[in-house]
């Protein structure tokens, strides 16, 4: 008996988790500044497969804090625990907020700060 | 700023205090107000193992669950919700290793017999049948009922808001209640960092926090906050249907929508208290307990590891309606299940506020059982 890790696809018609370089020939774009030039099929987190307009329209209804699109989106919930996704949600509730980044609440950091798996903790695989 | 009246406030931002809002307005009240001291699902309902099972051991328990489940089957239709609450009726299999908890099942299930719930004693072939990955080995007797199942907590919650709030509840996160004022035995006002909120009616829906606020009014509510532990996994293709859950390792495990298997306990040993840490020496016995029954899992990784509470009644049962010397005031307690009973809570809770009629007999749950002795101990909790 095997069980096999899950690989999510990606929405079909999604463009690239990378936002395009665009700008003035040479100038390195802020982070704000690629934010804005987002498509909305631009994925920002990639293990819940989310779209920047589907978290958008969440901030729009009116769920304006991380722990709360945390909850209803499951952003930052997936494999990476919010190691890709964290700072663009953070942008994106910034931006909403007329607030820069550091003055958004962060989510509760969970443990393992790595994943490990049942066998390795259960010391079981020493024994044998 | 925040309503200076209301009709009734409720205390509680979790699935039984959105459903309770929901139903006293969909009975009539006009200003009705949630107090969150966090926001929405930040306690025992966001931390839940999202299970919702009919195989109890007490008439009480039973009749809860299958009212619950039946607003389950409809609710994304009757709050009028434009997500989906992700209710799959994928089954709850109990698996005992000896032949008191097998004695204990069987009993459980002739009275669920009896009241209709449709739950089936299973051969150990059957078992292997149903979840081919579990260890049989030590297995005495299972029973499973495949109209049990699981839901997602903050999607119930997030429904039972929006339909309140087009009722015109007003929630209010972020607010902590810090009093509550009364005047010759009644409810007065509920006092809040905020400011305050005269109001005549009070329910108090904060799960494993509920005993803090009833010493506000002076009442010893003998319900106390229980720590447990769950683990998710990274996202697995499909490998078992139904929740395992196990008494003689006092644990529950599933595999939840997107993949991930789900598992945790509590450990009924530990002091009673709010305790929101999570510990090693939990990972550490969690992962011989999921090994011993899922030895395929055991190089599958964990990727979050969070602690909630249950709110522990005497006998195992949730604490509902008024208490007896303070007019006004009422309990909404889960007491370990709220979020698979809070269909049926919040609707039972709002009836007895409003005067009306009860879907189900409430009386039996009321919190003087306690002082009389009265109680009936369910035995089919881990």
């Amino acid at each position: 008996m095997r069980c096999a890790v899950l690989r999510t696809s990606r929405k079909p018609g999604a463009a690239g988790s990378l936002p395009p370089q665009g700008g003035k020939a040479g100038a390195r774009q802020t982070g704000a500044e690629r934010m804005n030039t987002l498509s909305e099929k631009t994925i920002i987190c990639r293990c819940e497969d989310l779209t920047v307009d589907e978290i958008r329209e969440r901030i729009e209804q009116g769920y304006g804090s991380f722990e709360e699109i945390k909850r209803i989106t499951r952003i930052g919930m997936g494999p990476c625990q919010g190691r890709t996704c964290r700072q663009h949600l953070l942008r994106e509730l910034a931006r909403a907020a007329g607030k820069t980044p550091g003055e958004i609440e962060l989510p509760t950091f969970r443990p393992p700060t790595k994943q490990i798996s049942f066998g390795a903790i259960g010391g079981l695989d020493h024994d044998q | 700023m925040i309503n200076k009246t209301a009709e009734v406030v409720v205390i509680g931002g979790g699935s039984i205090g959105c459903a309770t809002a929901y139903n006293l307005a969909r009975l009539g009240y006009n200003k009705v107000v949630v107090l969150e001291k966090g926001y929405i699902c930040r306690g025992s309902t966001g931390r839940c193992a999202a299970g919702i099972r009919q195989q109890w051991g007490t008439e009480m328990n039973c009749l809860l669950s299958r009212h619950s489940i039946r607003r389950f089957e409809r609710m994304n239709e009757e709050l009028d919700y434009p997500d989906d609450v992700e209710f799959r009726q994928n089954g709850y299999l109990m698996v005992t290793y000896s032949e008191d908890e097998a004695k204990m099942l069987k009993n459980n299930l002739q009275l669920q017999e009896r009241l209709g719930i449709p739950v089936q004693y299973l051969s150990i072939e059957e078992v292997k049948e149903i979840v081919p990955a579990l260890n049989t080995e030590r297995v005495v007797a299972s029973t499973i009922c495949m109209e049990d199942g699981q839901a997602n907590p903050f999607k119930v919650t997030d429904a039972y808001m929006r339909a309140a709030k087009r009722l015109g509840v007003q929630f209010y996160t972020g607010t902590e209640v810090t009093g509550l004022r009364l005047r010759g035995g009644k409810i007065e006002a509920v006092i809040t960092d905020r400011g305050e909120i005269a109001a005549p009616q009070v329910v108090n829906a904060t799960g494993p926090y509920a005993k803090f606020i009833s010493q506000m009014v002076g009442h010893e509510l003998p319900v106390e906050p229980e720590r447990h532990q769950i683990v998710v996994t990274e996202p697995l293709e499909p490998l078992f249907k139904p929740l395992v859950m196990n008494f003689y390792h006092q644990t529950y495990c599933q595999q939840v929508a997107n993949g991930s298997i789900l598992t945790g306990y509590g450990n009924s040993e530990e002091p009673k208290g709010i305790n929101y840490t999570c510990s090693w020496q939990f990972l550490k016995a969690l992962s011989a307990k999921i090994i011993d029954q899922l030895p395929v899992l055991r190089q599958v990784n964990i990727i979050r590891h969070w602690a909630g509470h249950y709110g522990i009644s005497p006998d195992g049962q949730p604490v509902l309606g008024p208490v007896p010397g303070v007019e006004g005031y009422y309990l909404a307690l889960g007491c370990g299940k709220g979020f698979m009973l809070s269909p049926m809570i919040g609707e039972l809770v709002a009836q007895c506020a409003a005067g009306r009629e009860t879907t189900l007999p409430l009386e039996i749950l009321g919190v003087e059982r306690f002082k009389k002795g009265e109680l009936i101990i369910e035995p089919a909790v881990v």
